[in-house]
């Protein structure tokens, strides 16, 4: 949820630059460090939906027993590297302290903290996650890449849609065939 | 045993930087039998002024070359060099920091796990744009693009020009198109990033001339023997030398160039603009710690 | 040293660990050995993001969004079926040019064949087209979506390989018209071939009032693409601000116009592009990183001196790069190509004379090739689970297309002036 208001907020203030025939230098700034707040936040989210981009050829091709042990061990190593980024990025944060942003003069431990929190999130989402695969028993295989999931569900928008509103030039189009397309 | 060094900085591979750079690296090597051996990376190889800002102070990067502004949000007193019209011309800059005042500059930096080994030179900053600037007021409503530091925007705004945030590298093409009219830059930046191809007029407002130092970061410094540091140092200042001669040259070589291709240099009236910027002057220099005490040094020096 | 950096990469990759946890872990580890503070992960993966330039890619993701929600694709398909919908072939034609529509307000791959696929592919189908051909038709035309410019991995590779992201949106823009060219006679030539597609005479004026009727329809999704492209070409704003008009825009016009964007719709897109977002910005983030480890070891260098040793004349160097990226697309997503590839190709593209932006769509022309290859296929998967096939059942159009892609990608590497034409005479 927050990290939902940040997007919003970074969105409103990206207009108030765009309509502002002045850009005052702090909102593009500003904006900035929110996105960069928001890709943390949102990798957590990543995490809990297991999407994060990878290369699933050889977990797919090899037997189901070996593929979900190969999953868990990516778990694992993706689990130990957050955990060293989360203290990486505590020592940023407390470097951030000798540093202040340009135009906003705040000091950078406030953008520079983004990203242990957003580890810190992230590795508990995911263990959430490997906890639900053990206790729901749901398979660990069964996730798919995140870009063609938005894609299907955008097929599945697209045929509910349909019901109700065909293309009209389409329907013409296809007039004369024997089955019509909207049955 | 052979000592490495890498050195980065962000200009072409035929500015005043990798001159001095490549100097560096001839005079060490000499000095020290080839013990020392400086590896170049131009052009940004090892990421802009802040990273290598950041790299130095973690000890990630040995050595590089920045300008004056991205140390300022670690060095709050170098924002001086923000305020406009602090100096008159490249000699002068160069010859107060130099001196005791570029001195107590570089004491700065110490405390940031850097170690200043000179000023190269300052860099004469002048509007490039599509209408000419012969005085402040033609600046009026001006879309200029130049430095995100308060001393930079605060200056043009007391012109009355709107100071435009945008990355360096989108520069050309938003003159090329009108998102802004005019951007800052010195003679021979003008002429290696291609924005003569851009641009009509070459305005000589000389709002600012930054500074440029080369710095090594200060763990990885210490961990030379005695005398590799002494050889680091000598010949930095060597080099540097000549880095400060090489822009004198090419300044004046890139004014000729630029003639040649046709864009026409304007001479505005400077001194009628610096007075348009007492105020800000003043309010900038209040903004910095010490900043009167560092203000009053540089008059000074500069007599 | 770099060699296992790569072979620690590769294997990661293969089991399956994310992008961008391959990146950040290799590279930990290289900086380990190295002896530099591994601190420098942060600061790198920090000094990646804090970019102005980077955040078109949020919201042209969030646009995309938007304008699917908000009824625009299903118009510019209705479009673009009544312009050319009426001929032998041309149901297939109307599906690249939809594509090409779409294009024009998508930024991403598989969101213009989902788009275009779940409309087209039945209709296809109906009218006689052999299944695995239809499928394979949206899954190709797909592809336009990163090459007609609005286009994140263009975002991406500008900021990569520091060259103008308008430029590129410009540059994208005849080679795309030249892929969906192809694409339309490919099909014309099939239908006559095979004999599907029965045209059903359609006369003139009842083409107009059709056509009229649908250009209403579609009018204000039209004018998205002129507001956007339009504004980025005649200065009025830099690509992250077209991307935030095109918000703007798209939330206008679902919302207000055609009113098919509910306020409940909003909170579910906004976060689908959020999470998106992070996706694409943690490996940019984490190949910074790698990318630092790799400038210190010089290996962009190293490799432009060893590729120039094998050969110092150009042509020969884009060929190789064709078939590396060939090789390398069909493993790897696009985006992931372009931040591995870029930052160390770009450069020995330039020693060797060639056209920054020119080389830049020669490299997003072969990603979006790579989604056609299996066995990392996108728009394949998408247009197999819209028709209901597996992918062995779309070989033989998907080849047919290929080989038709792989003509187009060399022309557009040995005519730079399709490239390079539209952007100079912007000048
Ligand atoms: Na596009
Ligand atoms: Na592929």
């Amino acid at each position: 949820m927050t990290a939902i208001i940040f997007f919003q907020v970074l969105v409103r203030f990206v207009f108030g630059k765009f309509n502002l025939p002045i850009s005052a230098p702090w909102t593009e700034e500003l904006s900035r460090y929110l996105m960069i707040w928001a890709i943390f936040i949102g990798a957590a989210l990543v995490a809990r939906r297991a999407d994060a981009l990878a290369v699933e050829a050889l977990v797919q091709a090899v037997p189901a027993a070996v593929g979900r042990a190969i999953k868990y061990c990516a778990h694992a190593l993706s689990l130990a590297f957050y955990g060293w980024v989360f203290w990486l990025g505590l020592a940023w944060a407390e470097f951030g302290n000798s540093e202040v942003a340009p135009v906003l003069g705040v000091p950078m431990i406030w953008v520079y903290s983004s990203m242990s929190v957003g580890a810190a999130l992230t590795i508990i989402n995911s263990i959430t996650l490997l906890i639900e695969t053990i206790i729901d028993e749901k398979d660990i295989l069964e996730v798919i890449d995140y870009e063609m999931e938005e894609a299907l569900a955008e097929v599945e928008h697209v045929k509910a849609n349909e019901r109700q509103h065909v293309p009209a030039t389409l329907k013409l189009s296809l007039a004369g065939h024997k089955e019509g397309w909207t049955q | 045993e052979q000592v490495q060094l890498n050195l980065g900085h962000t200009l072409s591979p035929d500015s005043h930087y990798q001159f001095m750079a490549q100097r560096m690296a001839e005079i060490a090597a000499r000095k020290s039998n080839g013990e020392i051996k400086i590896n170049l990376f131009p052009q940004s190889q090892l990421g802009g002024e802040v990273k290598m800002i950041q790299a130095g102070r973690t000890g990630a990067l040995d050595l590089f070359v920045t300008a004056q502004a991205p140390l300022t949000n670690t060095v709050k007193a170098y924002s001086l060099f923000d305020v406009p019209y602090l100096f008159d011309s490249v000699d002068q800059a160069n010859k107060v920091l130099s001196g005791p005042v570029g001195k107590e500059f570089l004491a700065m930096l110490p405390q940031h796990n850097l170690i200043g080994l000179g000023f190269l030179s300052v860099m004469e900053r002048n509007i490039f744009s599509a209408r000419p600037i012969n005085k402040g007021a033609d600046m009026s409503g001006m879309k200029v693009r130049v430095m995100q530091s308060p001393g930079y925007v605060k200056a043009y705004e007391s012109f009355g020009a709107q100071p435009t945030p945008m990355a360096y590298g989108d520069v050309y093409l938003a003159l090329q198109q009108g998102v802004v009219d005019g951007a800052d830059t010195s003679p021979d930046q003008f002429l290696q990033d291609k924005f003569v191809e851009v641009s009509k007029f070459y305005n000589r407002t000389r709002v600012h001339y930054l500074p440029a130092l080369l710095i090594a970061s200060k763990s990885k410094f210490e961990k030379l023997s005695p005398k590799h540091q002494q050889i680091v140092q000598e010949s930095a200042t060597e080099a540097l030398q000549a880095g400060r001669d090489f822009y004198k040259k090419s300044y004046a070589e890139s004014m000729d160039k630029m003639k040649k291709a046709g864009v026409q240099v304007v001479e505005p009236d400077v001194a009628a603009m610096k007075a348009q910027t007492t105020k800000t002057t003043e309010a900038l220099v209040a903004a910095i710690p010490d900043g009167k005490a560092l203000f009053d040094k540089v008059q000074k020096a500069k007599l | 040293m770099i060699t296992a950096l790569f072979i620690a990469v590769i294997v990661l990759l293969f089991f399956s660990v994310p992008v961008a946890v391959c990146l950040g872990f290799s590279a930990l580890i290289a900086l380990y050995v190295k002896g530099i503070p591994l601190v420098n992960l942060a600061q790198s993966v920090y000094e990646a993001l804090d970019s102005f330039s980077l955040m078109a890619v949020p919201f042209f993701i969030l646009a995309g969004g938007l304008m699917q929600t908000g009824g625009i694709s299903r118009r510019l398909i209705g479009l673009a079926n009544a312009l050319v919908g009426w001929f032998r072939g041309g149901l297939g034609s109307a599906s690249v040019l939809a594509s090409m529509f779409f294009a024009t307000i998508s930024g991403s791959s598989s969101a213009t064949t989902a788009a275009v696929g779940s409309t087209l592919i039945p209709a296809m189908e109906k009218k006689g087209y052999p299944k695995p051909f239809a499928a394979a038709t949206c899954a190709a035309a797909g592809e336009l979506g990163v090459i007609i410019p609005p286009s994140i991995p263009m975002v991406i590779y500008g900021l990569v390989a520091n060259v103008s992201i308008g430029g590129l949106f410009l540059a994208g823009f005849l080679p795309g018209l030249l892929v969906g060219l192809s694409l339309v006679i490919t099909i014309i030539v099939m239908a006559r071939i095979k004999g599907f597609d029965q045209t059903d005479t359609v006369s003139f004026a009842e083409w107009r009032a059709h056509l009229w009727k649908a250009t209403k329809d579609a009018f204000w999704a039209l004018l998205m693409p002129f507001i956007i492209l339009g504004g980025i070409y005649a200065g009025v704003f830099t690509p992250t601000e077209a991307s935030v008009v095109a918000v703007v825009y798209g939330l206008v016009i679902g919302m207000f116009v055609y009113r098919e964007l509910k306020w409940k719709d909003l909170l579910p897109i906004f976060s689908k592009s959020m999470v998106a977002t992070s996706l694409i910005m943690l490996i940019v983030g984490y190949a910074a990183i790698f990318g630092f480890v790799l400038a210190l070891e010089q290996v962009p260098q190293n490799l432009g001196r060893a590729i120039s040793e094998l050969s110092s004349n150009p042509l020969v160097f884009m060929l190789l790069v064709n078939i590396l990226l060939f090789l390398v697309g069909t493993l790897l997503e696009a985006l992931v190509t372009i931040i591995l590839i870029a930052p160390i190709l770009a450069p020995v593209a330039a020693a060797f004379g060639i056209d920054p932006i020119h080389f830049g769509i020669i490299m997003i022309v072969n990603v979006a090739i790579g989604m056609l290859t299996p066995p990392v296929a996108v728009n394949l998967v998408v247009a197999c689970k819209v028709a209901n096939l597996r992918m062995s059942q779309l070989t033989r159009p998907v080849c047919l297309y290929l080989a038709v892609l792989t003509v187009d990608v060399l022309i557009i590497t040995y005519v730079p002036i399709i490239s390079t034409w539209l952007p100079s005479i912007m000048k």
